[in-house]
C-alpha cells in the first residue's frame, strides 16, 4: 500500500484522537454559528440543530444496521450536519423550511457518503460538500435564495457571489468591514470573514492541525491568485483586479469551505508538498468552475464544493501513479541487478516444468 | 486555420467538462467501468475512442452534408453505417497485418471491437449533429470524447483501487454497489461545471 | 448440484447474474433513458429484443471470427433500434396532439436522441461472446430470456423511483405535487440509484445463500469479478516481495563470500510462478461449474509468455523469447 494514502488509522492512534478532532472543528464552528443567530434569529439556530440530529440520528441507524458498529462516538455526524447547515440559508421560501433541506443534505453525505464506504475514516469524498452538492443540484433555487436579515440588513441586496457573475465591483473601503464582518447576502454561517480567517490562523498554532491549515493556505493563495490575473469584475486595472480578487474570497461559502471542508483527515495528503498540491488543485478548480459559469446561462453562483469533490477524486489518482512510479523504479532496479544467466535460469527451469508435466499428461 | 484549431479546441474543451459525454449523457458507462478495472487498457481504449469518434463525426457532417436525410431515425442508421464502415475497415487492415506483428491481433482486434463499437463512439456524431457543430467542431468533439474517456477511466480506476483496499466496505456494498456509488459521486462532482445535461 | 426446474432457474439467473446489478452491463441505456417507467419500458423491450436475436445468432455463429460478430450485433441493433427511433417520432407527434397523452409524450421525450444508440448495448455483446458462443442456440435462448427479464425488472425499478423522485408521478399519473428532486433524473442519480439497488439485491441474496435457500449464491458472489482482480494484484505484490526478498538472500550470500544459493532463489520464484498459476481461474467460474459438477475442472496450463505479460515483466519476457529463437 503506497504511504501517501491516508488513513485515519495513520493519523489518530484511537478513536478518541477522532473525536478529539472533529470536537475542536465543532468548536470552530460554533461561533460561526452564534454570528448567523445574530443576523437570522432563532432560525439559524434550529437549521443547524435539525440538521445536526438528522446526521446523528441517521448514522446511528445505519452503522447499526448495516457496519454492525458504533460510530457516532467520533462527533463527525454532529459536525457535518452543522456545516451542511451554515452553507445554507437560514431562511428559505420554498416548499419546505429550511431545516429540511438542511437535514436532506445531511441524511445524504451520511447514508451515500459515509454508510457504504465504511464509515468517516473511509469515505472517499468529503460528506458535506457532496451534501451541499447534492442540494445545489436538486433545489438550486433554495440553496441561493438568500433572503436578508432582518435584524441586521445587508449592504447590498445581493450576494457577492451574483455580483461577480454580473461583473460588478463592491469592494470600497467604507464598507469593507460590513463584508468582513458578514453583512452580506448569504449562507447563514460563512459570511463572518473575519471569524474564518481567525479560525485558519488558531489552525496554525496548533500543531495537529497545522497540515490542515496548510492546505487551506494553498487554496486560498490560488485562489487570490488566479482571480487577480483573470477577474471577474468589468474593467481594467490593478484597483479592479484587486477587488475581484477580495470579492472572490469573500464571496459564498468559498473562505468556509478552505478552512473547514476542504482539510479533511481522511483525504488530506499526509507530505506537506502534496498537501499544498492539493490545495492549489482545488482552488484551480474551483475557480476554473467560476470562470466557466460566466460563460454559461443559470450557472450556479456557488461551485466551491463541487472543486473540493474533484479535488478528492484526484487524489487516488495522483496516490497511484506516485505508488506505480514507485514500485517500477524498484522492480526495475532489481530485475536489473540479476544478471542475464540468472533471468535465463528461471525461466528456462519453468518451461522445463511445464514441459514435464505436459509429457507426464500425455502420457 | 486558427479558427479551424479554436473550433476544435472549445467543443472538446465542451465534450470534456460541460457535456461531459458520461456525467452528462450517462454514454459509455458500462465501457468506462470495465476499461477501469484493467490498469492495461486505459491509454489504449482511450485513444481507439477519440480517433473513431473524431473519423466518424468527421465523416458522418460530410456525408450528411452530401445527403438530404431529414428524418432523424433514418440520420442515425446512417451514422451507425458508416461506423460500421470504419470499424470493418479497420479491422480489416489489422488483419491484413504481416506475419511479424501477428501476436498482437488478437489483442487489438479485442479492444477495438470494445472501443469503437459503443454508445460514446456512436453518440458523438448524433449529438455533434444535434447542436449543429461545423465539422471542425465535430472532430473536436470527438478528440474531446476521447479525452473524457481518459479522464473520467482513470479517476474511477483510482478509485477502485482505493475501495479495493478499503476494508471496511460493509459486504453489501463491496465490488459493484460501491463502484457504482463512487461513480455517481463522480457524476455530481462534474456538474459543478453546470453544463447542460444531454438527452433532457 | 441437481439441475432446477427451467423456470425457477432463469428467475434465478436474472437476480443472482442480473446484467445490470451484478455484471454492471448495459448501463447506458438505464442511466440515460429510464428516468420514467415509460422509458423504461420501451429500453427493456428493444434491449430484450436485440439480446434474444443476437445470443441465438451468436450460438450459430460459433466458427465467425470475433471482431466480424461484433459487427453483425450492431447491424441487427441498428435494423431494430432505428425502426423504432421512426415509430417513436411519429407517435410523439400524435400523442403531443392529445391532451390526455402529452405526459407520455414528455415522458418519452429524451429517448427520441437516444434510441439510436440502443444498437451498440454492451450487455449483447458481452453475453454472446461468453455465453452464446460456447452453447447451443436452445441455452443461448433461455441465457437471453433470462438476461432480458433481469434487465427489464432493473429497469423498470429505476424508472419507477426516478420518476417518483424526480417528477412526482409514476406511470404517467401524479403521485405528488411537491416531491420533486432534479437529481434523481440526472444521471448521478441513476448512478446512485443502481448503487443502491445492487447493495439491496447483494445482501438478499446473501441472506438467502446463509439460510440456504440458494447455494449457488455463495459459489457466484465468490467468484466475483472484484475479487478475482484483488487476488491477481495481492499474487502480483507478492511476486514483487519475494523477489526482492530472495535477492538479498543471495545478495546477503555472495558478501559472505558464500556460494549464492542457487537453489533455494529458484526455487522460491518457482514457487511464487506456481501460485499466479492457481490465481488465474478461468473467466465463467459459475457456467463451468453447472456444466460440468461432477469432475474438478482442470488446472489450467498457462505459458510462461501469458504469465510475464501479465505482470509486466518485459524484460524477463525479452529473455525468454531470446532463448527461443
Amino acid at each position: 500500500m503506497p504511504d501517501e494514502t491516508p488513513r485515519w488509522r495513520q493519523r489518530f492512534a484511537d478513536n478518541r484522537e477522532a473525536r478529539d478532532w472533529n470536537l475542536a472543528s465543532l468548536l470552530m464552528s460554533l461561533p460561526l454559528l452564534l454570528v448567523g443567530s445574530y443576523y437570522y434569529g432563532a432560525n439559524a439556530l434550529r437549521t443547524a440543530v435539525v440538521a445536526a440530529l438528522a446526521a446523528a440520528l441517521c448514522e446511528w441507524a445505519a452503522a447499526r444496521l448495516i457496519l454492525r458498529k458504533r460510530t457516532i462516538d467520533d462527533w463527525n455526524a454532529v459536525v457535518t450536519g452543522i456545516w451542511i447547515a451554515c452553507m445554507l440559508p437560514a431562511e428559505v421560501k420554498s416548499t419546505f423550511a429550511a431545516p429540511v433541506y438542511a437535514a436532506i443534505g445531511a441524511i445524504f453525505a451520511v447514508l451515500v457518503v459515509k454508510i457504504p464506504f465504511g464509515g468517516t475514516m473511509h469515505a472517499p469524498f468529503t460528506p458535506a460538500a457532496a451534501g451541499l452538492a447534492f442540494l445545489t443540484v436538486c433545489f438550486p433555487k433554495t440553496v441561493f435564495n438568500y433572503l436578508p436579515s432582518a435584524q441586521v440588513p445587508p449592504l447590498y441586496n445581493q450576494s457577492l457571489a451574483r455580483m461577480l457573475q454580473q461583473g460588478r465591483s463592491v469592494m470600497d473601503g467604507r464598507q469593507l468591514s460590513g463584508i468582513l464582518l458578514g453583512q452580506t447576502a448569504g449562507p447563514m454561517g460563512t459570511g463572518c470573514i473575519l471569524l474564518i480567517a481567525t479560525a485558519l490562523l488558531a489552525s496554525f498554532m496548533i500543531k495537529k492541525r497545522r497540515g490542515a491549515a496548510l492546505v487551506s493556505l494553498a487554496f486560498i493563495v490560488t485562489v487570490a491568485v488566479l482571480s487577480f490575473l483573470m477577474p471577474r469584475v468589468t474593467g481594467a486595472g490593478a484597483g479592479v483586479r484587486l477587488a475581484s480578487a477580495g470579492m472572490e474570497l469573500c464571496s459564498g461559502s468559498l473562505l468556509f469551505a478552505a478552512v473547514y471542508l476542504l482539510p479533511d483527515p481522511a483525504i488530506m495528503p499526509q507530505r506537506w508538498h502534496t498537501r499544498l498540491g492539493f490545495g492549489s488543485l482545488a482552488g484551480l478548480l474551483c475557480v476554473t468552475m467560476r470562470q466557466l459559469g460566466n460563460l454559461q446561462q443559470g450557472s450556479y453562483e456557488e461551485t466551491v464544493w463541487f472543486a473540493v469533490l474533484l479535488a478528492d477524486a484526484f487524489m487516488p489518482l495522483l496516490y497511484r501513479l506516485q505508488a506505480e512510479i514507485r514500485n517500477q523504479q524498484e522492480f526495475r532496479e532489481r530485475v536489473e541487478a540479476m544478471t542475464a544467466e540468472e533471468r535465463l535460469e528461471i525461466v528456462s527451469k519453468k518451461e522445463k516444468e511445464e514441459q514435464q508435466r505436459r509429457e507426464a499428461d500425455n502420457a | 486555420m486558427k479558427d479551424i484549431i479554436l473550433s476544435m479546441l472549445t467543443a472538446a474543451s465542451y465534450a470534456v467538462f460541460l457535456r461531459n459525454l458520461l456525467f452528462s449523457g450517462g454514454l459509455g458507462a458500462s465501457e468506462v467501468l470495465r476499461a477501469a478495472q484493467r490498469n492495461s487498457e486505459i491509454l489504449m481504449s482511450s485513444l481507439l475512442v477519440s480517433l473513431f469518434s473524431g473519423a466518424a463525426a468527421g465523416l458522418c457532417h460530410w456525408l450528411s452534408g452530401l445527403l438530404s436525410v431529414f428524418e432523424y431515425a433514418w440520420l442515425a442508421a446512417l451514422y451507425g453505417g458508416v461506423l460500421l464502415v470504419l470499424y470493418l475497415v479497420t479491422c480489416g487492415v489489422i488483419v491484413l497485418l504481416p506475419l511479424k506483428a501477428a501476436p498482437f491481433r488478437p489483442i487489438l482486434l479485442r479492444r477495438i471491437g470494445m472501443s469503437a463499437l459503443n454508445t460514446i463512439v456512436m453518440g458523438v456524431p448524433l449529438l455533434a449533429h444535434q447542436m449543429g457543430e461545423s465539422l471542425p467542431g465535430a472532430i473536436g468533439m470527438g478528440l474531446g470524447a476521447g479525452a473524457a474517456f481518459l479522464i473520467v477511466t482513470m479517476l474511477i480506476n483510482s478509485g477502485l483501487h482505493i475501495l479495493q483496499q478499503n476494508k471496511a466496505i460493509p459486504p453489501m456494498f463491496t465490488g459493484v454497489p460501491a463502484a457504482l456509488i463512487y461513480t455517481g459521486l463522480l457524476a455530481l462532482a462534474f456538474t459543478g461545471f453546470k453544463g447542460e445535461i444531454l438527452f433532457v | 448440484m441437481p439441475k432446477a426446474q427451467p423456470s425457477r432457474r432463469w428467475l434465478a439467473d436474472a437476480a443472482l447474474h442480473n446484467p445490470v446489478l451484478v455484471q454492471a452491463a448495459g448501463l447506458t441505456a438505464i442511466i440515460v433513458a429510464a428516468t420514467t417507467l415509460q422509458g423504461a419500458l420501451l429500453v427493456s423491450i428493444l434491449a430484450g429484443l436485440h439480446l434474444v436475436l443476437c445470443e441465438v445468432l451468436a450460438s450459430l455463429m460459433k466458427r465467425v471470427p470475433q471482431w466480424l460478430r461484433a459487427a453483425v450485433y450492431t447491424a441487427i441493433g441498428l435494423a431494430i433500434a432505428c425502426p423504432a427511433a421512426f415509430l417513436l417520432e411519429n407517435l410523439m407527434e400524435y400523442l403531443s396532439a392529445s391532451e390526455a397523452l402529452s405526459a407520455l409524450a414528455s415522458a418519452l421525450a429524451p429517448l427520441r436522441v437516444f434510441l439510436p444508440l440502443m444498437a451498440v448495448n454492451a450487455l449483447t455483446a458481452m453475453r454472446c461472446e461468453r455465453y452464446a458462443i460456447l452453447h447451443t442456440p436452445g441455452d443461448a435462448l433461455r441465457d437471453a430470456l433470462a438476461n432480458a427479464l433481469g434487465y427489464a425488472a432493473a429497469a423498470l425499478l429505476v424508472g419507477g423511483v426516478r420518476e417518483l423522485l424526480g417528477y412526482g408521478s409514476l406511470g404517467g399519473v401524479q403521485l405528488s405535487q411537491t416531491l420533486r428532486i432534479r437529481g434523481a433524473w440526472m444521471p448521478f442519480g441513476g448512478f446512485l440509484l443502481l448503487g443502491a439497488m445492487a447493495a439491496l439485491l447483494k445482501a438478499a441474496l446473501r441472506a438467502l445463500s446463509v439460510r440456504g435457500i440458494y447455494r449457488g449464491a455463495e459459489k457466484a458472489l465468490e467468484l466475483a469479478p472484484e475479487d478475482r482482480l484483488e487476488r491477481l494484484e495481492k499474487t502480483r505484490q507478492l511476486l514483487i516481495a519475494e523477489v526482492r526478498e530472495a535477492m538479498e538472500t543471495k545478495n546477503e550470500h555472495e558478501m559472505k563470500n558464500k556460494e549464492p544459493d542457487k537453489e533455494s532463489f529458484d526455487e522460491a520464484v518457482a514457487e511464487i510462478l506456481e501460485e499466479v498459476d492457481e490465481a488465474k481461474q478461468p473467466e465463467e467460474g459459475i457456467e463451468e461449474e453447472q456444466a460440468a459438477p461432477e469432475t474438478p475442472p482442470p488446472r489450467p496450463r498457462i505459458p510462461i509468455e501469458d504469465i510475464l505479460l501479465e505482470l509486466e515483466l518485459e524484460e524477463l519476457l525479452d529473455e525468454f523469447r531470446g532463448t527461443e529463437a
